[in-house]
C-alpha cells in the first residue's frame, strides 16, 4: 500500500495501455453517465465486472489488485452498512434486530436499531456504483501517462489551472500516500500513539498533526513539478496540445459508445414514462419487462 | 566579451518579504563557460538560477529591478517559454520535476511543446539520450531509474530544445556517490564537447570545483566574491568562512604553503612532494581491525544472521548481516542507494521485523518499537508536526509524562544547536538546516540509549553538519550510540570511529575508517570513493592520515621538525 510504485502510472504494452488516452477518458465518461442511468443491480454488476476484466487485461499487479480489493471492499461495508440500518423508504422489510424498542433509554429513544433488506440491496446498488467508477478511475491512472492526461483536458478545455492541479493531484498521490506512513513512523518513533484515544478533539489533532509536515512537503513539490513544466514551455500562456490524431477506430468506438449511451437514456424516459402512469406503449410491453430486469 | 547571460544590478524581493533575497547583482557569463554559483544555504543562489529562464519575475510575483539579458534579449520582454528555449533549468530532486512515465516522453515533452514534428521529434530524443548516457532506455518507466539516471534524464529533458545555458540547482544533493559523479561526468563532457554553457549551483565545492572553471560566491543576496577556479583555491579562507568545504587536496596545499592550481590529488601531491622532502612513513599504523567490541563496553546493538526481504520472492535487502555495536561508539553506516542501510535502520528501530535473525539493543531482544532507540528519519520534515519548536522538542516527553513542558536539558539542546532564537517559530517555516536541527533535538531529548541518523548531512552545509557531529560526540561520551548513515566519505572519515560498508546488503568492510577506506576494491564494489586526504597521505608519505590536519600535521612534523601549527 505505502509502495510508490502501487499508485504511480507505468508504461506497458497491453491494449489498454496503448489505448489512446481521449478514448479512456471517454470510456470514464460513459461508465460515469452509467452508473446514474442504471439501477439494476445485475448490470451495475456487469459493469463492475468488465472494469475489473480491463484491470485483467492491463496485467494489474498483485499488489494494485489488493489495492482495490480493499477500497471496494471498504465502499461496500461502508455503503451497505449505512443503507441497512438507515433506510427510510418504504416498504422496508426487517431482517435483524440490532436493539429492541424494549431496551431502556436507548431503545426507546432510537425506536430500535433494525437491518433492512432494502436498505441492504439499495446500498450494494449504491456500492456497485462507486466501485464501478473508483475502478475506471483507477484503471486510467494507473496506465496512462500524466503529461497526456494533462493535454487531453486541455484539448476539452477545460481551465489550465484546473487541469494541472488535477494532475498534480493525480502525479503526487502515491508520495501522499508513502508520506503519511512515514509520519506515522515518526510519530510512533517518538512515542505517540494517534490512535489511543478516539476523542474527537484528540483524532482532530492528530489529524492535523499528520497533515502539516504532508501539506508542505507536497506544496513544495507542486511547486518545483509546476516550475520544472513551465521552464519546458508547457504553461498557463503557451500549451501546444501535441496529441497526434485520435486513431479512427477508437474514435469510432467512442461515437459508438455514445449512440449507445444516448439509445440507453432514450430506453429510460419510455421506461420513466411508463412507470410514473404518464404514457405507456402496449407494443412495448417485452421491452418493459427487460428494462425492469437489466435497467 | 561576448556575453550570453548578463545581469545589470538586479534586486529582487519575494511578495511579502521586506528585505531582497537578491541585491545589486551585476555579472556577466560567456558562452561556453562552466560557472559554479555557490555559497550558504538560504544565500539567494536559487533565486538568482530561477532569474535566467524567467520564472522569477513572470512566476513568482516579487518585485524585481535592473536587467537580466539572455542572449542579449531582457528576460522581461520574453515569456518562459521563449526563454526555455534558450535556458535549460534542472532542479534538486529527480523525483519532483518528472513528469511522464516513460524516457522517452518526457525527453520529447519539451520539443513537442515547441510545435516540433513527431519524425523530428524522435531523431532528437535518440540524439539526446545518447549525449547524457541514456541511450538503451528510452522505454524505461521513470520508475526503473537510479536517482542519478533520473537526474540524467532531467537534464535530457531540458537539453533536447538545444538550449544554449544549462543551469542547475543543487543536483547531485539528493544523489549517492555513484548517482553524483554520472550526473557530473555527464556536465562536463556537455560543457566541453557542445560547448554548452552552465551555471551550476551547488554547495558542495570539493566535488564540483574540479569541473569548473569560474566561481561566484554569494552571501545574504549579495555577490561577494568572483573570479576563476584557480583565483578561488587561493581564496580557501574566504570559502571556509562561509561554511563552504574546499576540495581537500587545496586545503593541505594552502596549510603548507603550497601553490596548487589543481584540485587532483596527483597533483597536489607532486606540488607538496617539490616543496617538502616529505620521508616514508617507516611505522605503519594499525589496519586490521577494530578492537574486540566485548571488551570496549556493553553491546548497544548485537544483530545475529539478519536477513530479510520486502516481498516474498523479492530480492535480499539484507543478507546474514552479524553486527555487534558497542555502546558509546559513533558508526558510520556507508554503501550506494539500495545497499540495504536504511533498511539495516529501520530494522534497529523496529519498524520492521527481520526476516531471519535477531536484534538486540541494550541487552534486550527487539520486538518492535523501542524507547531505547531514537530515530532520526532521511526527510526531516516528515517528523515535525507541531505549531512550535517548543512543542515539537518536548512533544516526546510530554507523551511520557502528562504536565511536562520544558527542562533545561531541553533548553541545553536547543543552546547547543542555535535554537534558542526560533522556540516560538513554525518548524516547518525553518530552512533546511533548522528543520534538520529541531528533528534532531526533537529526538535527543528523551535520551534514548541508541540514535540512529539516515543520512543526516544531506543538504547540508559543512557549519551546520560541524554543529550537528558536535553534539552527536558529547552524546556518545555521555554513553549514547550513533549509528548514522552517510554517502559523505569525509565526514565519516573525520568523525567516524567505525565504519561498516554494505553492500547489496551483506557487510563487506566493518572497521576503523582508515582499515575501510584503505581497502580500494571493496570501496569500488560499494560505489564508494575514499577521502582525497586519504588518497593524497598513501601518494605522498605511504600513510593512513584522514583528515587535512592529520596530512599536514605530519608533513610539518616530517619537514620542519615539529613546528606544526
Amino acid at each position: 500500500m505505502y509502495n510508490k510504485n502501487v499508485w504511480e502510472a507505468v508504461p506497458g504494452d497491453t491494449w489498454v495501455h496503448q489505448l489512446d488516452v481521449r478514448t479512456k477518458l471517454a470510456a470514464l465518461v460513459c461508465c460515469a453517465v452509467l452508473v446514474v442511468l442504471l439501477d439494476s443491480p445485475r448490470t451495475l454488476y456487469l459493469l463492475f465486472c468488465t472494469t475489473l476484466v480491463l484491470h485483467g487485461i492491463a496485467r494489474a499487479s498483485w499488489a494494485r489488485w489488493r489495492v482495490l480489493l480493499l477500497f471496494v471492499m471498504l465502499g461496500i461495508w461502508g455503503s451497505m452498512i449505512s443503507q441497512a440500518l438507515f433506510y427510510g423508504q418504504e416498504p422496508r422489510t426487517v431482517v435483524a434486530c440490532l436493539l429492541s424498542p424494549a431496551v431502556p433509554l436507548i431503545g426507546t429513544l432510537t425506536g430500535g436499531v433494525y437491518i433492512y433488506r432494502e436498505g441492504l440491496e439499495y446500498g450494494a446498488v449504491q456500492a456497485l456504483r462507486s466501485a464501478s467508477m473508483l475502478s475506471m478511475g483507477l484503471l486510467i491512472s494507473w496506465t496512462s501517462d500524466p503529461r497526456q492526461l494533462l493535454r487531453s483536458f486541455l484539448a476539452w478545455k477545460m481551465p489550465y489551472e484546473l487541469a494541472f492541479m488535477l494532475i498534480t493531484g493525480l502525479r503526487f498521490l502515491p508520495v501522499i500516500f508513502q508520506e503519511t506512513a512515514v509520519v506515522l513512523t515518526a510519530q510512533r518513533l517518538r512515542g505517540f500513539e494517534p490512535l489511543r484515544s478516539l476523542a474527537p478533539r484528540r483524532l482532530i489533532q492528530t489529524a492535523f498533526q499528520t497533515l502539516f509536515p504532508i501539506l508542505a512537503r507536497t506544496l513544495r513539490r507542486a511547486v518545483t513539478l509546476a516550475f520544472s513544466v513551465e521552464s519546458r514551455g508547457f504553461g498557463r500562456a503557451v500549451h501546444r496540445l501535441g496529441l497526434g490524431r485520435w486513431p479512427q477506430g477508437q474514435w469510432f468506438g467512442c461515437v459508438l459508445l455514445l449512440l449507445v449511451l444516448l439509445s440507453l437514456m432514450v430506453l429510460k424516459v419510455i421506461d420513466a414514462l411508463q412507470f410514473n402512469g404518464i404514457r405507456y406503449f402496449p407494443e412495448l410491453r417485452r421491452f418493459y419487462d427487460l428494462m425492469k430486469v437489466w435497467m | 566579451m561576448n556575453k550570453i547571460v548578463e545581469l545589470q544590478n538586479v534586486t529582487f524581493t519575494y511578495q511579502q518579504r521586506t528585505r531582497p533575497s537578491v541585491a545589486g547583482i551585476d555579472l556577466a557569463i560567456a558562452p561556453g563557460d562552466f560557472v559554479l554559483l555557490t555559497g550558504a544555504t538560504g544565500c539567494g543562489k536559487s533565486t538568482l538560477l530561477k532569474m535566467l529562464n524567467g520564472l522569477i519575475p513572470h512566476e513568482s510575483g516579487g518585485t524585481l529591478t535592473g536587467r537580466i539579458l539572455i542572449g542579449g534579449q531582457d528576460s522581461r520582454q520574453r515569456s518562459i517559454a521563449e526563454l526555455s528555449q534558450q535556458v535549460g533549468m534542472v532542479f534538486q530532486s529527480p523525483d519532483d520535476q518528472l513528469f511522464s512515465t516513460t524516457v522517452y516522453d518526457e525527453t520529447a515533452f519539451i520539443l513537442e511543446n515547441t510545435g516540433m514534428a513527431p519524425a523530428a521529434i524522435a531523431s532528437r530524443v535518440n540524439e539526446t539520450l545518447r549525449l547524457v548516457g541514456l541511450p538503451d532506455k528510452q522505454d524505461a518507466s521513470i520508475h526503473a531509474l537510479s536517482g542519478g539516471q533520473k537526474q540524467r534524464l532531467a537534464v535530457a529533458s531540458v537539453l533536447a530544445a538545444r538550449p544554449k545555458v544549462l543551469a542547475l540547482d543543487e543536483p547531485i544533493s539528493q544523489l549517492d556517490p555513484r548517482g553524483a559523479a554520472e550526473l557530473l561526468a555527464v556536465l562536463e563532457e556537455l560543457n566541453r564537447q557542445q560547448g554548452l554553457t552552465i551555471i551550476l549551483v551547488e554547495h558542495r565545492l570539493h566535488e564540483v570545483m574540479p569541473l569548473c572553471r569560474r566561481v561566484l560566491l554569494m552571501q545574504e543576496g549579495r555577490l561577494v566574491w568572483q573570479g576563476t577556479r584557480e583565483e578561488a583555491y587561493e581564496q580557501a579562507p574566504l570559502f571556509e568562512h562561509y561554511g563552504l568545504r574546499m576540495p581537500q587536496p587545496v586545503d593541505i596545499c594552502r596549510l603548507l604553503g603550497v601553490k596548487t592550481a589543481s584540485a587532483q590529488v596527483e597533483d597536489a601531491v607532486a606540488a607538496v612532494a617539490k616543496a617538502y622532502p616529505v620521508p616514508w612513513q617507516t611505522s605503519q599504523p594499525r589496519l586490521d581491525s577494530l578492537d574486540d567490541p566485548a571488551l570496549l563496553s556493553e553491546p548497544a546493538i548485537e544483530i545475529e544472521q539478519l536477513s530479510f526481504r520486502y516481498e516474498r520472492k523479492g530480492q535480499q535487502v539484507l543478507d546474514a548481516v552479524d553486527l555487534v555495536i558497542p555502546q558509546g561508539q559513533f558508526v558510520a553506516l556507508m554503501g550506494n542507494n539500495g545497499a540495504g542501510k536504511s533498511t539495516l535502520l529501520q530494522q534497529i528501530g523496529g519498524l520492521l521485523k527481520p526476516g531471519q535473525g535477531r536484534i538486540r539493543v541494550i541487552g534486550q531482544p527487539l520486538t518492535g518499537l523501542s524507547r531505547a532507540v531514537g530515530m532520526v528519519l532521511q526527510n526531516p520534515d516528515l517528523m515535525l508536526f507541531n505549531h512550535t519548536v517548543t512543542q515539537e522538542i518536548s512533544f516526546a516527553l510530554r507523551q511520557q509524562a502528562a504536565g511536562f513542558t520544558w527542562s533545561p536539558q531541553c533548553q541545553q539542546l536547543v543552546d547547543d544547536l542555535g535554537l534558542t532564537t526560533m522556540l516560538d517559530d513554525f518548524p516547518l517555516a525553518l530552512s533546511r538546516g533548522q528543520r534538520l536541527r529541531v528533528a534532531l533535538a526533537a529526538v535527543l531529548a528523551s535520551r534514548p540509549p541508541v540514535l540512529l541518523l539516515d543520512e543526516p548531512t544531506t543538504g547540508q552545509d559543512i557549519g551546520h553538519i560541524k554543529d550537528i557531529v558536535h553534539l552527536l560526540q558529547q552524546y556518545t561520551r555521555q554513553g549514547g550510540t550513533v549509528l548514522f548513515c552517510t554517502h559523505d566519505a569525509e565526514v565519516a572519515a573525520r568523525y567516524a570511529g567505525r565504519i561498516i560498508v554494505l553492500c547489496q546488503g551483506r557487510v563487506v568492510a566493518d572497521g576503523r575508517p582508515e582499515a575501510v577506506f584503505t581497502q580500494e576494491q571493496v570501496l569500488h564494489a560499494a560505489g564508494l570513493k575514499a577521502p582525497a586526504a586519504l588518497k593524497m597521505a598513501r601518494q605522498l608519505y605511504g600513510g593512513t592520515a584522514l583528515t587535512v590536519e592529520e596530512v599536514v600535521d605530519y608533513v610539518q612534523q616530517k619537514c620542519l621538525g615539529g613546528s606544526a601549527g
